[in-house]
C-alpha cells in the first residue's frame, strides 16, 4: 500500500516511474483513492498565497539583526575568561534549587494550555456571494 | 465642474425602529448607501447617494434613477438622482418621487435587509429591479447576499452610455460601514489566544486592541507529531473586536497557516522566505459573539497530516487517508 502511494506521488512530482509499479498501484483501490487525495491537495496548495506575513517577515528580520549586534561585540578573550570565571563563582552562591524550581516555574507558564472552552466553532472560509435572478 | 441633477435626496431619520429589541441592545449598527455613480471620460465624481443605519434585522427601501426623457430636459445617464428611505418620504413629496421615476430613462428599486453586523463586516440582502422608460417591458431583477467589510463598496449594476459623449455610463453601487454607540469608542479589549496542533500547544500571546481596530498575532511554529520531515505549522493573523452596549464582545479572527520542514536558524528563516519554499494556506475567517473572560477554541477546517519516510526511496510521503491533527486557536477577550 505505502509503496503504491509513494509510486503515485512520485508520478505526480513528474519523477521517472517503473510502469509495473504503477500498474499495480493503479489496481489498488486505496491507492486509488490516495492518488485523488493527492490531487486534491495539490489543488488546494496551488491556490495557496506563498507570500509571509509582513509581520513573520519583521520579526525574523529583527531577531537576525540582534544576532549580528552580539556578533559585532567582539569581546577579547581574556575578558571572556574572566567573565566565565566571576560567573562561575557567584553561580556557586546561588542556591541550585531555587534556580531549578525558577526555570520549571516559567517553563510551566510559558506553554500554558488553554482553557477548557464553553464553546468549540470552526473557522469560515470567505463566503461566495449568493446571487439570483435574471431577467 | 460638472453637476448633477439631484431630482431629490431625502435624509432619514429613524424615529421609530423596525429591528428587535434585542438587536438593538449591542448598539452597533450598519450604514448601506446606496448611490448612482456616473462615470466620465475624464473621472468618476461621487454622485447622489442616500442611506440608512440598519439595526440588525431591519429592512427599507431605495429609489435611484439615471438619466431623463421628458422633453424638456433630456439628459444623459450621468444625471442621476437617489431617494430614501421610501418608508420615510412625507405624502407631500410621495408625487415628486413619482415623477422622478417617471420621467428617469432608468429606474431601480433597491429594498435593503440587514442580516448581522459583526466586529468588521456586515451581512445584507440586496434585492434590485431596473426598469426602463424606452423599453417598460424589459425588468431586469436579482437578489444577492453581501458580506461588506467596514468601508467597502460593490457595484450592484453598470449601464454604458452611447458613443460619443463625456458620459460612459453609471455604476449602481452599495457603500457599508459600521456605526456604534458613541459610548463604546473608547473601549479597549485585552485578548488572549493559544494556539494548538493535536496535543501540542505553544507559548500563548496576550495583546491588546482599540474598539474596532485589528491587532497581529503570530504565534512560534509547531512540531507536527511523528512527521519524517519535521514539519512545522505556524498561524499568524488578526483579531478585531467591538463591545457591544450589552456587555458581550463581537470578534473577527482572520488566520492564515504556513508550513515549513524544521528551521535551525533564524538564517535559514530569512533563506526560506526569500526563496519562499514555504506554503501557505488562503485565509480563515471567524465571526461570533462572546462574552467577556470566556473561552472560544475555533478550529481549522483542515486537518494537519505528518508526513512518514516511504519505504522505498525514503522520501517524505503524506498519508492522506489518516486523521491527521486539529489545528485550532482558543480566544479569550476581556473589557479593559
Amino acid at each position: 500500500m505505502d509503496q503504491h502511494l509513494e509510486t503515485l506521488s512520485a508520478m505526480l512530482d513528474g519523477d521517472v516511474v517503473d510502469v509495473e509499479a504503477l500498474e499495480a498501484a493503479l489496481a489498488d483501490v486505496e491507492a486509488r483513492r490516495g492518488l485523488v487525495e493527492f490531487v486534491r491537495l495539490r489543488q488546494v496548495a496551488r491556490d495557496e498565497s506563498a507570500a509571509p506575513a509582513p509581520v513573520f517577515a519583521a520579526r525574523a528580520g529583527r531577531s537576525v539583526e540582534r544576532r549580528r549586534a552580539l556578533a559585532r561585540l567582539r569581546v577579547p578573550l581574556p575578558l571572556a575568561a574572566a567573565a566565565v570565571l566571576l560567573a562561575l563563582l557567584g553561580g556557586s552562591l546561588i542556591d541550585i534549587k531555587w534556580l531549578a524550581f525558577d526555570r520549571d516555574q516559567a517553563s510551566r507558564e510559558q506553554v500554558q494550555p488553554p482553557p477548557q472552552p464553553s464553546r468549540v466553532l470552526q473557522f469560515d472560509a470567505p463566503p461566495p456571494d449568493s446571487r439570483t435572478g435574471g431577467r | 465642474m460638472r453637476l448633477l441633477s439631484a431630482i431629490s435626496v431625502v435624509a432619514a431619520v429613524a424615529l421609530t425602529c423596525a429591528a428587535p429589541t434585542h438587536a438593538q441592545e449591542s448598539g452597533l449598527k450598519g450604514v448601506v448607501r446606496v448611490r448612482a455613480a456616473p462615470i466620465y471620460t475624464s473621472g468618476s465624481p461621487a454622485g447622489i447617494a442616500a442611506s440608512y443605519e440598519f439595526f440588525p434585522g431591519e429592512s427599507t427601501s431605495f429609489l435611484l434613477t439615471a438619466g431623463r426623457v421628458d422633453r424638456e430636459r433630456s439628459s444623459d445617464l450621468c444625471s442621476g438622482g437617489a431617494v430614501g428611505p421610501l418608508s420615510f418620504i412625507s405624502p407631500e413629496l410621495q408625487p415628486n418621487v413619482t415623477r422622478q421615476e417617471a420621467t428617469a430613462a432608468y429606474a431601480w428599486h433597491v429594498d435593503v435587509r440587514m442580516i448581522e453586523v459583526h466586529a468588521t463586516t456586515i451581512d445584507l440582502e440586496v434585492s434590485w429591479r431596473r426598469t426602463s422608460h424606452s423599453t417598460p417591458d424589459e425588468k431586469v431583477q436579482y437578489s444577492q447576499r453581501l458580506a461588506l467589510r467596514d468601508g467597502e463598496s460593490r457595484a450592484i449594476d453598470l449601464l454604458h452610455e452611447g458613443p460619443g459623449g463625456e458620459c460612459l455610463g453609471v455604476a449602481i453601487l452599495i457603500e457599508a460601514s459600521l456605526s456604534e454607540d458613541p459610548s463604546l469608542r473608547a473601549k479597549n479589549i485585552e485578548w488572549d489566544l493559544w494556539a494548538s496542533l493535536g496535543p501540542t500547544t505553544v507559548p500563548h500571546q496576550r495583546l491588546r486592541s482599540v474598539q474596532g481596530n485589528p491587532v497581529e498575532f503570530a504565534f512560534d511554529s509547531m512540531a507536527v507529531p511523528g512527521s519524517a520531515d519535521n514539519r512545522h505549522e505556524s498561524l499568524y493573523g488578526t483579531v478585531t473586536g467591538r463591545v457591544r452596549l450589552d456587555g458581550r464582545i463581537e470578534i473577527a479572527i482572520d488566520v492564515s497557516s504556513v508550513y515549513a520542514q524544521k528551521i535551525v536558524g533564524q538564517d535559514e528563516v530569512i533563506a526560506l522566505l526569500s526563496k519562499q519554499r514555504q506554503r501557505g494556506t488562503r485565509g480563515f475567517r471567524k465571526d461570533f459573539t462572546a462574552k467577556p473572560g470566556e473561552a472560544v477554541k475555533i478550529v481549522m477546517p483542515v486537518r494537519v497530516q505528518p508526513a512518514t519516510a516511504g519505504p522505498v526511496t525514503g522520501k517524505p510521503v503524506i498519508q492522506p487517508l489518516q486523521p491527521g491533527y486539529e489545528l485550532s486557536i482558543t480566544v479569550q477577550a476581556r473589557v479593559r
